[in-house]
């Protein structure tokens, strides 16, 4: 997602800098009950007074496009809401085997 | 994460993404909940795969080569394209990083669980790639 939105201009990110390093999803998306396949589609949109009103309106011209693409290519329906896995069933210590979003 | 440009091309117009509605085989690698997963359809004629599509949630890496791979395939016969190998996606895409090179692994293994599905629904034993 957020390498979709930099083809368009625009930086976002997935989670807070302070995790970029982590493949694991955030953890405060967890403590909120999101579930893991859909954390991992997360987006953290951050303003600073270098920002522009226009540069908001890019952003919400362009996101449902890119969402929706993406979604278009998922196998995963995230807005259902029938549990693809649980927690319990991901193994541990395996991250440098793993593919992630969160290091993009 | 500098992406080759095969890569940023595969990914932002992925080919023959999307589903085949009455497959010959089908081949699902990877879990939602660990980042990743892969689908790949496929339709058979005289063992040679006349369709591939794919279907993928995860990084730019997985859903590029998923999408190479689907290209790679379409032509080949089962054998043919149940070799094809990881390093030979990454190459076709003009390199992948080291640390991305595991992104890889899940469209090739897809396509060769799609493949050895088709032939268990034929009744026939399954090709082993080592």
């Amino acid at each position: 997602l957020v390498l979709q939105l930099d083809l368009e201009g625009i930086a976002a990110s997935t989670g807070s800098a302070c995790s970029t390093r982590s493949l694991e999803p955030s953890h405060v998306l967890a403590a909120l009950g999101v579930r893991r396949e859909q954390s991992y589609g997360s987006l953290r949109i951050s303003l600073s007074r270098m920002n522009r009103p226009e540069e908001a309106e890019r952003l919400i011209e362009v996101l449902p496009g890119v969402v929706s693409k993406l979604r278009e290519m998922s196998p995963v329906k995230s807005y259902d809401t029938e549990p693809v896995a649980t927690s319990e069933t991901k193994p541990k210590g395996k991250e440098a085997d793993q593919c992630h979003t969160a290091k993009e | 994460v500098p992406y080759s440009q095969g890569v940023m091309d595969h990914f932002a117009n992925p080919r023959n993404m999307g589903e085949i509605k009455d497959p010959d085989g089908v081949g699902k690698k990877g879990n939602p909940a660990d980042g990743d997963m892969v689908l790949i359809f496929i339709k058979v004629k005289d063992d040679v795969l006349t369709e591939v599509k794919f279907k993928a949630f995860g990084c730019a890496a997985a859903i590029a080569t998923s999408s190479m791979v689907t290209e790679l395939a379409k032509g080949k016969t089962l054998d043919q394209a149940a070799r094809i190998s990881r390093q030979e996606v990454a190459d076709a895409l003009g390199g992948l990083s080291a640390q991305k090179m595991q992104c890889s692994t899940i469209g090739p293994d897809a396509l060769r669980e799609a493949i050895n599905d088709y032939l268990s629904r034929q009744g026939r034993e399954s090709i082993k790639i080592e």
